[in-house]
This record gives structure tokens, sequence and C-alpha cells, in this order.
């Protein structure tokens, strides 16, 4: 079935821009010989480890893991892939912003008005997912304040009262 | 206890380009160049790992070929690292996410089981999508329905959305 809507926003709206914290962003090197083990072990992990976004990627053989998981989480993910002799790559404290509207996979210049918005503010994101209807946005956390004034300039939520 | 999914799609035909090595700014002047040409990004991962951009964008091949040429031009008078083109992919679209690591490990570790690997993989709060070959899309489904317990010939729903911007701005 095909779905058609018509957009033109400026500013764009969102179901809601949060940013929330307490957060750290561990990147795990695995290339791709790796990948059965590992993902084993992190399956199998009791409890299940919580996390609110997770990214990889492999390009001739060679990637790995990115995960943000709360603060608690954090050293176990670590351990769990040391124990597997695995390297965790980078480890470093991260707030998460959210950016939520309709059909943001399936409209144009939804990820360059994200861009354009943390350039202007001079954050550089840790990483940046837009998958579905969702933007992701990793940074810093003393970036945050910038990061969302930024992003509240050319996205308009409902929390903003909206443009 | 394996974790179970209660619905899958699908969107195939795709490109992903591969931009490592690149800065945000590149990134950014790309995204300007795709949005005025009007080039739609269903799934974007790029993250920063040792200073630079990692990671790429899929886009309908049509536009995926567009986006490579944007970036190649970029890359050419900047001196960026030329893009990756890998073509073609689809997208896979595994939900509800559950907040657990066990549904995207167990994506991982089924894929593991069969050679083939996602080029890129990314959550939102709803859904894990796999980003994949399209070679290797039959036995990658086989898998993934073999361990997330589907039913047998259960096969994810394509999805075909048409989504129009108007140059006009919305009454009301």
């Amino acid at each position: 079935m095909d779905t058609v809507a018509v957009y033109l926003e400026r500013p764009v709206r969102t179901y809601g821009v949060q940013a929330r914290g307490g957060f750290v962003l561990v990147r795990v090197d695995c290339p791709l010989d790796r990948l059965p083990s590992l993902a084993a072990v992190l399956g199998g992990a009791q409890p299940s480890l919580k996390f609110t976004a997770c990214a990889a990627s492999w390009s001739k053989g060679r990637g790995g893991l990115t995960v943000c998981l709360p603060e608690r989480h954090a050293a176990e993910l670590a351990q769990l892939v040391r124990e597997q002799g695995g390297q965790v790559a980078d480890s470093r404290e991260a707030s998460l912003i959210d950016l939520q509207g309709p059909h943001f996979g399936d409209r144009w210049g939804i990820a360059e008005q994200a861009l354009a918005a943390l350039e202007e503010a001079g954050v550089e994101p840790l990483l940046l997912l837009g998958a579905t209807h969702t933007l992701q946005v990793l940074v810093d956390p003393a970036a945050v304040p910038r990061a969302l004034q930024g992003l509240r300039g050319r996205f308009s939520s409902p929390e903003a009262g909206h443009a | 206890m394996r974790p179970r999914i209660t619905g899958w799609k699908q969107r195939s035909g795709l490109g992903l380009v591969m931009l490592n090595g690149w800065s945000w700014a590149g990134v950014s002047s790309l995204s300007r160049d795709l949005a005025a040409a009007r080039l739609n990004i269903p799934f974007l991962l790029l993250q920063e790992g040792e200073g630079r951009v990692q990671g790429g964008l899929a886009l309908t091949r049509s536009d995926s070929r567009q986006a490579q040429d944007a970036a190649r031009r970029l890359a050419r008078d900047n001196g960026w690292p030329l893009p990756l083109l890998i073509e073609p992919v689809s997208a896979l679209v595994l939900y509800p996410l559950g907040g657990a690591l066990a549904l995207p490990a167990e994506a991982l570790a089924a894929l593991a089981g069969t050679g083939v690997a996602p080029a890129a993989m990314g959550t939102s709060p709803a859904a894990l999508t796999l980003i994949l070959a399209e070679a290797g899309l039959p036995r990658a489904v086989r898998a993934l329905r073999r361990s997330f317990g589907l039913p047998p010939g259960d096969t994810p729903r394509q999805e075909t959305v048409s989504v129009v911007q108007s140059q006009r701005r919305r009454e009301g």
C-alpha cells in the first residue's frame, strides 16, 4: 500500500525534541570473523542489557558495534566484550537527543536540517542515527544546551508550542 | 529466553553511500546538496571515530548514484576520501525493539551463522533496521525467520511509501 502525505514545514514539526542524559556510548571493535561470538555473548547476557541506541557497520570485513546504554550497564558490557577477547575502542559519557516526526524517513531535507542546526551550534555529534521516523543524536553532555538550542531553531515541538 | 518480534518489513532497491573519513562539515555540505536535489535519506548512520566520521547514508538506488556523484564532487574539490557505494542493498526492519540488547544481538548472531553481515545496522526507539546486500537477503530472511520463531514461509512485508513535499506553505 502506498502512503501519500504532503509536507512543507520550516521549522520542521516534530512530536518532540527531547534530551536525556546519564548514558555511556561504547564502541566495540569487531572484525566480521569475531561477530558470531560477540553477538552470542551479548544476546545471552542475564539479565538482558538495556540500551537506548545501537548501531553497527562493516565495510571490507572491518567495523564494529556502537551501543548507547545507561551508565550502570556500560561496565558490564565492556567486561563481556573483554571476556570474549574483544576490544572496547572507546567509551564516553553521552546524552541522547531524540527527534521524531511524521514520515521523517520518507522526506528529503530532514537530515540536512539536523546537520545544519548542529553545525551552526558548533556541535559535532558522537553518533547520528536516522531510521524509520526518528533521528537520534548522541552528543557530549556538555554540548546538550547548544545542541538543543540549535535543533529547536530548525525543529518545532509541542513542548515549545510549535513555531 | 530468546527475543521475539511481532513484525518485519523490507525496503528493497537501496544503495549505501559510505563516507568514512569525512568531517561533519563535509557531511553537512553533502546533505545540503542532497536536500537541494530533493533526495530523501531513508536510513542514516554516522558516527565519530578517531576524529573523523564513519558510516554512510542509504537512499534509493537511483538517488544513491546521484548522491555518490555529489559526494565525489565534494571529495575531489576538498581532498576528502572518495565515497564508496554499496548496492544493491535492502533495509530489513524488525519490531518491536523492546530496549534490550538481546534483539540486535540475536539478529547479528543469526546473520553471522549464514555468513551474511549487515553493511549497517541501527535502531530507532521502536525497531531495528538492518542494511543487507540483496544477494544475501534470502539467506538472511531464512535465518532470521528461524531464529525468531516466525511461521515457516513468513516473509517481510514490502514497504512502499511515497511522500510529496509541497513547495507551498501548508494552510491552517
